[in-house]
């Protein structure tokens, strides 16, 4: 014969936990201050790694701006510059928690994880205004650009504009579709209000 | 004007107490939301973090256990959105309800394997019910939960009762 197990019994069996060999239940403050420091470096890193993508993007189109042989081709390397500077800056404002550390503690855990969710909801559902669109722009005069300046490849220059056009679609569906996966458990975690 | 200059010291002793109080209960959830053990050491000590910085400016506005308990679970919460990507689909405990187990009454025997058996089943579940139910296993009552979780009183009941229905399903005990 057999009976479901006491509430109590499942309960200290679960609290009965030894701490194990993962770290034990008690960290020293002096560590707890060199992990928020490192923290902070961690996001500073993080920051640096953004700006040094940006950097390396305007050096490379800055120099295009000044090598390539037409002046359209100028143009549309010097709106990749623009474009690089707005995905980048986008990316860091969009990407930034502003979570302060006392918000932990007075949002509800239902809130906190809706809150998370539709932030990365509107990141995946606006990719194409901070993501994509400025882009576009470069991408586009620098292949007309290419496109009279070489007629001999405009076989070539098409298929590639198509490539890249399809590719870029690709990323707004995708983004889409993840934007609209996001959507459906915020409804859930919404049902439980 | 600064902070006033005893603040670090209260924050510290802050942290202090509510570890001495909750740390293993810390531990557990860690091990609740990353199976992985060198993630969950990262977990527990963003966890530790976090607390201790909120102490900073805790201002009574609710329970001791309240702030400790949300700030853990929305960090750990924070954990399984960034990972969603590369982890198996998440189910809550309706669809645990449904789902059919074999019981070993053996390995029921062993505290052990029923507490890696209890493991597995909680790393299955989806945020919101998961806290449900480690909150529930650490004998918490269902005003308290509602609170850090933030549901309604109501709510909180349905999810326990099925928190209750999912372990007895699956934790039924064979008697000598």
């Amino acid at each position: 014969m057999t009976g479901p197990p006491d509430d109590c019994d499942l309960q200290a069996l679960w609290q009965s936990q030894p701490p194990g060999n993962d770290g034990g239940t008690v960290i020293a403050l002096n560590l707890i201050r060199q992990l928020a420091e490192e923290l902070e470096h961690r996001v500073a890193r993080r920051n640096r790694r953004e700006y040094i993508a940006a950097a390396i993007a305007v050096a490379v189109f800055g120099w295009q701006m000044f090598a390539l042989p037409s002046l359209l081709l100028r143009i549309g390397a010097g709106l990749c510059i623009v474009g690089a500077i707005a995905i980048v800056y986008m990316l860091h404002r969009l990407g930034t928690a502003p979570m302060l550390p006392s918000e932990l503690a007075l949002t509800s855990a239902l809130e906190f994880h809706r809150v998370q969710l539709e932030r990365q909801r509107d990141l995946h559902r606006n990719a194409l205004s901070w993501y994509l669109l400025p882009a576009v722009p470069g991408v586009l005069v620098l292949a007309v650009g290419h496109f009279l300046a070489q007629p001999e490849r405009r076989s070539q220059l098409i298929v590639l504009s198509v490539v890249m056009f399809l590719f870029m679609v690709g990323i707004y569906v995708l983004n889409r579709r993840k934007a609209a996966r996001i959507q459906r458990q915020i409804d859930r975690l919404k049902e439980n209000l | 004007m600064g902070p006033p200059p005893d603040t670090g010291s209260r924050q510290d002793g802050l942290y202090a107490g509510a570890v001495a109080m909750f740390g293993p209960a810390l531990h557990r959830l860690a091990r609740a939301y990353e199976p992985d053990a060198d993630r969950r050491l990262d977990l527990l000590q963003e966890i530790h973090v976090a607390l201790w910085r909120s102490f900073a400016s805790f201002n009574g506005s609710c329970s001791l256990r309240t702030w400790v308990y949300r700030v853990a679970h929305n960090v750990a919460v924070s954990q399984v959105i960034r990972r969603k990507g590369k982890a198996h689909a998440l189910v809550g405990l309706d669809e645990l309800e449904r789902m059919r187990v074999a019981v070993d009454h053996e390995q029921m025997l062993d505290d052990r394997r029923a507490l890696d058996r209890m493991m597995a089943l909680i790393h299955q579940l989806d945020p919101l019910d998961r806290q449900v139910m480690l909150l529930y296993l650490e004998g918490l009552d269902a005003a308290s939960i509602g609170e850090i979780i933030g549901i309604s009183a109501g709510n909180v009941a349905t999810k326990v009762h099925r928190v209750k229905k999912v372990l007895a399903q699956r934790f039924q005990r064979g008697t000598p």
